[in-house]
This record gives structure tokens, sequence and C-alpha cells, in this order.
């Protein structure tokens, strides 16, 4: 197990090496570059930028550098200063913006995780045992209409009936009044009122589908031979369920959920930007659009590295949970 | 230029009442929170924090009074926001009049240009401070002169800006003369020279006190070297560059000293909190020391509508930078809700400017475009008026693309020329040019017997570019014309307009007012290749390269540039004023650029008790915006 272990580490690096490589060329394939960009949304405010101001800025950016001198430098600030560098477009580091916005990313997207279990596999389950009934019925609908709005409209609808009917501010994780306070219960509450909003409209679509999944794949176990004998024992019908089937029946889930490893730093864009919550996907997005190479290229590098690692973590759970695949291992 | 005799006079006047209140001795009165600073011994009394003569601000209204944070937004993390726009201090030697027909001293206390227009000398303010108390002196000048300018790491090229008559002429002299006065000489004349530093002088007055530590000149480079490494960068000047970056007078680093009216104190990446400075340097009629509001603080939002939704929740004391005359209904709908209200300024833009390609790499097409019985016959199959009902409430103004009304070079005729809606005769014109056969379908034909086809690239922000284009479409089809229209990228746009291989492009017709027009011309002139103009690419390259490049002009073309070219470097302002009035002349004449409706109402928010805004001005980046009306003197009643 533990040479296992170590193998998938080795063999990480070269994989992360080449995701590196292929980030920042595909971060150069689009016409143009940082200035460019930089330059067209000056001047769709009716600003111009003289050559002057272009060549310094050319200069400094090291853009006059071909592309593998760039992507050099950028490793080479990693491995040796342990840093990804400076984004052009916010003029700080790399690392102090990923950690500015962290945070508050990570507290939705955990706490979206955790209601998207604590609702899906319980329902999974009832929907799968109780399959064709009322409550399957009920919770297929409301399941489908999940997978089926999109997120953006939903947060836009939330927001309103927030806005309108509850008086909350729009936009943001903290009434105004509370953006600078001091932590207190005051600014905590204020923070759930908020959080409410982005937590639903996350959640609502990654529910939905592992719902479906949840309940799918019970379908399938409950059927099975296995079953049937642990019934057939006397075994009582709830642990024949937990004890189980959906020990089973929960694999498909265990095995994917290393990814969301990277989904819970780089947030939702597109709900992060409609509901303006100060997290990383935003960010991310900004950065592909402005081709800010540096803070573009770190952050899909760190995503890449962390699905990796989800990957491992979610096989060496999946080991642990389901003893057949441990012992496939060590044959 | 704004008239260059008017400026002399206007400084001699300048200088007699500068001389007169400071022989009143006007007593001076501060902010409630400078005054407890004061007492608690953290500042020096006003009478040493201000200069011996103040810039005296007119108020808008009334004198106003202190205190109140003003909250607004933007979506730019390192660009203009809200919070810009309302602390003013853009340009820095000399800035336009709100009405954009004259310039005058704004850091600088008073300017004299000799009569050849080679010598510009600058008096600075006596007695006037950076924000952290250290006198601004021509010592500062001198840093960006030695140290900025003629370093070849900060700037690699110095621009035509800083050079006598071109890209490549010699570069400017500076003259220090004494601790406030300095000169700055030309080899040869540069009459626009005032209107130039505007938008490219913020650089010239800078804290040497505090940057000199990030300079090579100053510390070892080796040194910086570790500095920079330290805090992510390469290179020393990268480090530098980001220490000195700011906005006109306005820091993005906090520890930047500054000379604007707010002290940034804290910037994160979702907000800009900015504070009064103690030390700013204007007063209004009483003796205020302005701003009149002590704080700004300014939200990073993600994307304009976030911003509209705080507007029309009554979220921002004031918004405007990203305004957008589309959504005036909305914002007129939650008015009272919202508790502001809404002042329609005008656009000093011609809203929507339609360019064909005279240099297109088809012959056909080329021959089509150059015609200007084409672009007559477009022009008036325009119908200007339903534009602007549908699209600007009726409040703008239809009009060829030509400079603004307020413009010492307009006449009535250059905006009136071709946009009388006569599709007949659009018709007809076409008809005579040869392009009288149509096809099944009642598209015109080319000369060589296929459909006249041609796309038209655009991109769609800042003015409402696609409600337009879907318009003319129309209107063009109306009269056989099949121009299909694509969106394109900002990215791709930068890539194909400037490499000849589009057909057909809008924009917004800028450069429109005095304090730009004759110096920036490309709307008008072949200037250099750049992305948003395609009408005529290849003979800007021409030009650019010195007949190296690109394709000769023809004899007209050759002519519309030369009387640019004079216009803008001979010392005689009526032969420059007859220059410019031939190139707008043939502007009117030719529709190179096909305008659809100027002076479009641009819609600002303001809280309801915001006072001292002006109801009425022009909006755009010529005159900087509100900057030049000196927003200092808001205040909440």
């Amino acid at each position: 197990m533990l040479s296992y272990v170590l193998r998938r580490t080795l063999l990480m690096i070269p994989t992360l090496l080449l995701l590196s490589v292929l980030t920042f060329v595909v971060i150069d394939l689009p016409p143009g570059d940082y200035l460019t960009s930089y330059i067209t949304t000056l001047e769709a405010q009716g600003v111009r930028v003289t050559e002057e101001r272009v060549a310094a800025l050319r200069h400094r950016y090291a853009l006059d550098k071909p592309l593998y001198q760039r992507y050099a430098n950028w490793l080479w600030r990693i491995v040796r200063y342990g840093d990804f560098g400076q984004s052009w477009k916010w003029e700080k580091p790399v690392k102090d913006l990923l950690l500015e916005r962290l945070p508050f990313t990570m507290v939705i997207s955990i706490s979206t995780l955790i209601m998207t279990y604590l609702l899906a596999i319980p329902i999974g389950i009832y929907s799968a045992v109780n399959q064709y009934s009322w409550g399957d019925y009920v919770f297929t609908t409301i399941g489908f209409l999940g997978l089926a709005v999109p997120s953006f409209l939903l947060a836009l609808v939330l927001m309103f009936v927030f806005f309108k009917y509850f008086g909350l501010s729009i936009g943001g994780l903290f009434s105004p009044q509370f953006r600078d306070a001091p932590w207190d219960i005051a600014r905590f509450k204020d923070l759930l009122s908020h959080l409410w909003t982005p937590i639903i409209v996350v959640g609502m679509g990654g529910t939905a589908k592992l719902i479906r999944v949840m309940r799918s794949t019970m379908l399938d176990e409950l059927s099975k031979d296995y079953v049937q004998t642990a019934r057939s024992k006397g075994l009582a019908e709830f642990f024949v369920i937990t004890k189980h089937a959906a020990r089973v029946a929960i694999n498909p889930i265990i095995s994917v959920v290393g990814w969301t490893l990277p989904a819970i730093v780089s947030g939702e864009a597109i709900v992060a930007i409609v509901l303006n919550l100060p997290t990383t996907g935003p960010l991310l997005l900004d950065s592909l659009l402005a081709q800010d190479m540096y803070l573009s290229g770190s952050f899909l590098f760190t995503l890449s590295a962390l699905t990796i690692i989800g990957t491992l973590l979610s096989d060496l759970l999946l080991a642990w949970i389901d003893p057949r695949i441990r012992y496939d291992a060590s044959e | 230029m704004l008239s260059v005799r008017k400026h002399t006079l206007l400084l001699v006047i300048g200088l007699l009442l500068i001389l007169s209140t400071s022989a009143l001795a006007m007593t001076y009165d501060e902010a409630p929170m400078l005054k407890e600073q004061v007492e608690a011994g953290l500042l020096p009394p006003l009478e040493e924090r201000l200069p011996k003569t103040p810039l005296v601000v007119e108020p808008v209204d009334k004198v106003g009074k202190y205190g109140g944070t003003a909250h607004v937004a933007g979506t730019r993390p390192l660009g203009h926001g809200d919070d810009h726009m309302i602390m003013g201090g853009e340009a820095v030697l000399v800035q336009p009049t709100p009405a954009v027909d004259d310039l005058v001293p704004h850091v600088c206390r008073g300017f004299e240009i000799s009569e050849d227009k080679t010598t510009y000398t600058f008096f600075l303010r006596e007695g006037m401070r950076w924000s952290d108390g250290h006198p601004v002196t021509t010592e500062n000048v001198k840093f960006w002169y030695e140290d900025v300018m003629h370093n070849e790491d900060l700037t690699p090229i110095i621009g035509h800006v800083w050079r006598a008559d071109s890209a490549t002429g010699p570069v400017v002299e500076l003259n220090i003369v004494d601790d406030y006065t300095f000169q700055l000489i030309f080899a040869s004349p540069k009459p626009f020279f005032l209107n130039q530093t505007i938008h490219n002088a913020s650089g010239i007055i800078l804290p040497k006190h505090y940057l000199k530590q990030f300079h090579a000149h100053y510390v070892p480079e080796e040194e910086l070297k570790a500095m920079a490494i330290e805090e992510g960068y390469d290179e020393w000047y990268e480090l530098y560059e980001n220490k000195a970056l700011r906005l006109g007078l306005s820091p993005f680093n906090p520890e930047l000293p500054t000379i604007g009216p707010y002290i940034l104190e804290e910037i994160t990446s979702d907000r800009r909190q900015w504070v009064r400075n103690p030390y700013f340097w204007k007063v209004d009629t009483a003796g205020n020391q302005l701003p009149y509001i002590d704080r700004v603080d300014c939200q990073i939002v993600s994307d304009r509508e976030v911003l509209n939704g705080m507007i029309i929740s009554g979220a921002l004391d004031f918004a405007g930078f990203e305004s957008d005359i589309r959504d005036y209904p909305v914002f007129r709908r939650y008015e009272e809700d919202g508790n502001y209200r809404v002042e329609l300024w005008r656009s000093a833009l011609n809203e929507v400017a339609y360019a064909f390609n005279l240099t297109h790499e088809d012959p056909v097409l080329q021959e089509i475009f150059g015609d200007k019985r084409f672009r007559q016959a477009l022009s008036i199959a325009i119908d200007r008026d339903e534009i602007n009902e549908l699209i600007y409430h009726g409040q703008g103004k239809p009009s060829q693309f030509t400079v603004v009304p307020s413009s010492q070079y307009f006449k009535p005729e250059y905006a009136t020329a071709y946009v009388e809606y006569d599709p007949d005769k659009a018709n007809a014109l076409l008809d005579e040019m040869g392009l009288d056969k149509r096809d099944s379908e009642g598209f015109r034909l080319r000369p060589d017997g296929e459909r006249l086809i041609f796309t038209l690239e655009y991109l769609d922000s800042e003015t409402p570019k696609q409600p337009n284009a879907e318009l003319v479409t129309q209107y063009w089809n109306e009269v056989g014309i099949d121009m299909r229209t694509k969106l394109v990228s900002s990215e791709l746009q930068a890539e194909r307009a400037p490499a000849n291989l589009m057909d057909a492009t809008l924009w917004h017709g800028d450069c429109a007012t005095d304090v730009l027009f004759p110096l920036i011309a490309a709307r008008l002139v072949p200037e250099v290749p750049r992305w948003s103009e395609v009408a005529w690419t290849e003979w800007a390259r021409w030009f650019q390269t010195g007949g190296d490049q690109g394709w000769e002009p023809p004899a007209y073309v050759a002519e519309l540039r030369a009387w640019w070219e004079e216009a803008v470097a001979t010392p005689d302002s009526e032969r420059s004023f007859e220059l410019c009035q031939k190139i707008l002349d043939a502007q009117a004449e030719n529709v190179y650029l096909i305008g659809t409706i100027a002076e479009a109402p641009y819609p600002l928010i303001a809280r309801k008790n915001l006072k001292n805004l002006a109801t009425d001005g022009y909006w755009s980046w010529d005159n900087l915006w509100l900057s030049t009306a000196n927003p200092e003197q808001l205040f909440f009643d």
C-alpha cells in the first residue's frame, strides 16, 4: 500500500510539469497578449494609451521576451522562492490575491458541499427505496428542476426575493454596516443571512445530480442477490439498506469526491459574479479574459494540482471503504 | 488649441488676482476632523499646510459643509471607478474648464508660453506640500525628468509628447529656474503641448523623497533586486513601478505621498478607502479648505450589473463612470425608493460612427468604399431620428461626425452634413455610381456581377453599439446593401484592424473636443494604424513608416495629412485654425466616418442631498469626466 502511494505521488511530478506547460501555452494561444487587452479595455472607456506607456509596460512585463523564457522564469520562481510571481492586472503577488479570497471561497464551497451531501444521499436512498412513490416523484421533479434551471438565473431571482421581501443588501457577503465591523455575533449573523443565497444556488445543481446518481446506483444494488440474502436472514430493513446496499451504492460518489477539492478552491465563477461574492471564481475568469499570464497560469496550475491530489485521495478513500478494491490492489 | 493669446492674457489677470488675494490675506478654515488632529498635535496648523496661493474654487451652488462618507463603486481593481470621478485630481499642471473652452492652471499657479511656442514656463505653488508634509518643489520635477523619463528601464521609449515635431524628434529640455519655477523647452514649436499635458503629464511631479528608495540611481541595484524578489518581482523597475502606481493624482499604493484631494487608506481586491488629504491646496470662496467630504469608500464589484443593482437599491451616493443610457428608464423608476436623483449630462462622443476600409485588399470593394457618393448615400440612408427616439429617448442630437458644438472650430453645417434621412436620394446616388443592378432578392450587385456583401466587425462596449448596428443594418438593407454584422472580441479586433483584414467597423467618434482635436485626429486623418480605425490602415502605415511600408496614398489624402501635420506644428494659431477647418470641411464632404447621434444624454446618479454637482456638462475622457469641474466641492446637505 505504501509503495502504491509513493509511486502515485512520484508520478504526479511529471504530470504536473506537463500540465504547467500546457496551461502556459493555452493561455498564450488567443490573439494578442495582456497589453492588447489592457489597451482595449482602457480605450473602451475613452482613455488613450501612449506608445511610451505601452513600451514601458512591455519591457516591465517581459512581454518582449519569448514565451519559453517567461515560462522558465515563472517555474524557477516557484521552485526557488516558492511563490507564483505577480498579477499584472492587480499589481499584487498572486499568492496574496489568492489568500485574500480563499477563506470566503472555502466557507461557501464547504458549506455547500456539506449541504449537498446531507441532502442528496438520504433523499437518493429514500427515492430508490420508495421508487415511484409520491415522495419519489416530488424529489425527482425538484431534482430535474435543479438540474435544468441555470444557476445564474436562480441567483438573480433569489437576490431579488431576498432584497424585496427580506431587505438584504444586493451582492456581497455583508450588509454595508457590517463590512468594516470587527467579528462579533451580529456580524456573524449578518454573514449567515447572506450565505444562504450562494449556498442554495451553488448547491442546487450539485444536489440534484447527486440525488439522481444515488437513486440509480441504489436501485441497481437493491435488486442484487446479497440484499435478498440479507433480508432472508431476517435483518431489519433499515440495516439492509444502510449497512449493505447504501455502502456499495455510494462508491460512484466516493470515487469523484476528490474532484471536489479543486471545486472548493475555484468557486463558482458565474454565480459569484452575479452575486458579487469575493471569491476566487471571478478572479480566475477575469484573469483569463485579461490574459493576466501569471495569475491565470498559477491559478490553473493550482487547480490541476488539486485535481491530481484529489484523484489520489479518492482512490485511497475508495480502497478504505470498499474492501473488494483493497484486496485487488494487494494481489 | 484653446487660443493661446487668451492664455497669456488670463495669466496676467490670474497673477494679478493671486497678488490681490494674498494681499487681502484670506482667513482659512478646515474640517472638524483635521481641527481635532491639529489640537492633538498630530498636524501642523492649517496656515502651514496650505500653499501661499491656494486654488480658489467657485462653488457650483453654494459654500458647502464638512463631513460624511461618500459610498461609491467601481468594477476595476486598478482602474477608474466612481471614487476617482468624485475625488477629481486627474490633471496635473493645467486642466480644461468644464465647458471645455479653455485651459486653466491646476497644480501650477500659472504658466507662460513663449511667442514661438517652444518654451513653456510653469510656476508651482509656493508652500504646497505632499500628503506627508514634505514640500513640493521643482526637485520633484527634476526627479521625473532625470530619473524616470531618462531612465531606459522605466521609459524604454520617450513618446512624442516629450519630443519636438515627431516621434523621433529631439527630446524636451528641462530648465529649473528656481524652487518653484521650471521651463520645458522644445527644439521646435509645440503649440498644443499644454493640451497634451492634460492626459500625459500626471507623472511630471513625483514624490522623490519616497520613490528614491526604490530607484537604482539612489540605491545599489543588488539591494533593490533582493527587495524586488522579496515582493514577487524579478527586476528593480518592476518594484518601482508598483510603488509608483497611480491614476492622475490618486495613488494605488497607500504609502505613496500624493498631492491629490484624498489619501488612500486601504486597498484590497474588493475595496478602496480614501480619507481627506490634510495638505490639499484648494479652498472655496469663503476660505474653507477642500474637499468637504471626509471619506470616500469605493467597493469593487464584479460586474456593471451588480453596480446597477446597488444604484437602484439606493446603496450608492454617486455613480457615473459605468453609466449607460440603456439603463436610464430603470434608474428613473427607482429614484424615489433609492433616494437618489438622475442628472443628464452630455456625452462628448458621436455615439456610434461607421467607417469603411478605403484601403481594402479587394480592388472592387476598394473602389466602392473609396467613392464618396457611396458613403454619402449610406449616411443619408440612416434614420437618425428613429435611432434617437429608440435608444436615446429623443434626447440626443442627430449629427454627422465632427467636433462638438462648443469647439471653436465648429460650424453648424458640419453637424448637418448628409444627415437628412432620404432613402430615395440614397438609392439615386448608389444607382448613379454604377451599383444600379440588383439580384432577385433586391440586393445591389458589384460591377463584376457578384452581390455586394461585406461584414461589419465591431465591439459592443461603452456606448450602445449593438442596437445602433442592428438599426443601421436594416436601413442599409432597405437601400439594397447586404451588410452582415459580427460582434468580435477586443483581442480579435486589435489583431484584425491593423492587419487590414476588415471591411468595415464602428466605434464611437471620440477626440472631438478642443482638448484633443486636432492633437489626435485619427478619426479624420490617416495618423497611425490603430485597432479602432479601419478607414485608412495602409495609408496610415505609409505615413508612420515614412513610406517604407503600407500604400502610397492618393493626392487628396496626402494633402489632408499635410494640413494636419502643419496644423499641429505651426506657432501661427490663425494658420492652424484655418487648416483645422479644412480638415473638418473634408470630413463634412467626404464623410470618412459616418456619425449618428451626438451630445447624447449621459446619466449621472447622485444622492438627493449631494450638492454642488453641476446639472449639465460634457462627460468624456477629453475633459476628464467630472474631474475638471472640481468635484472636491461636492458635499452632503
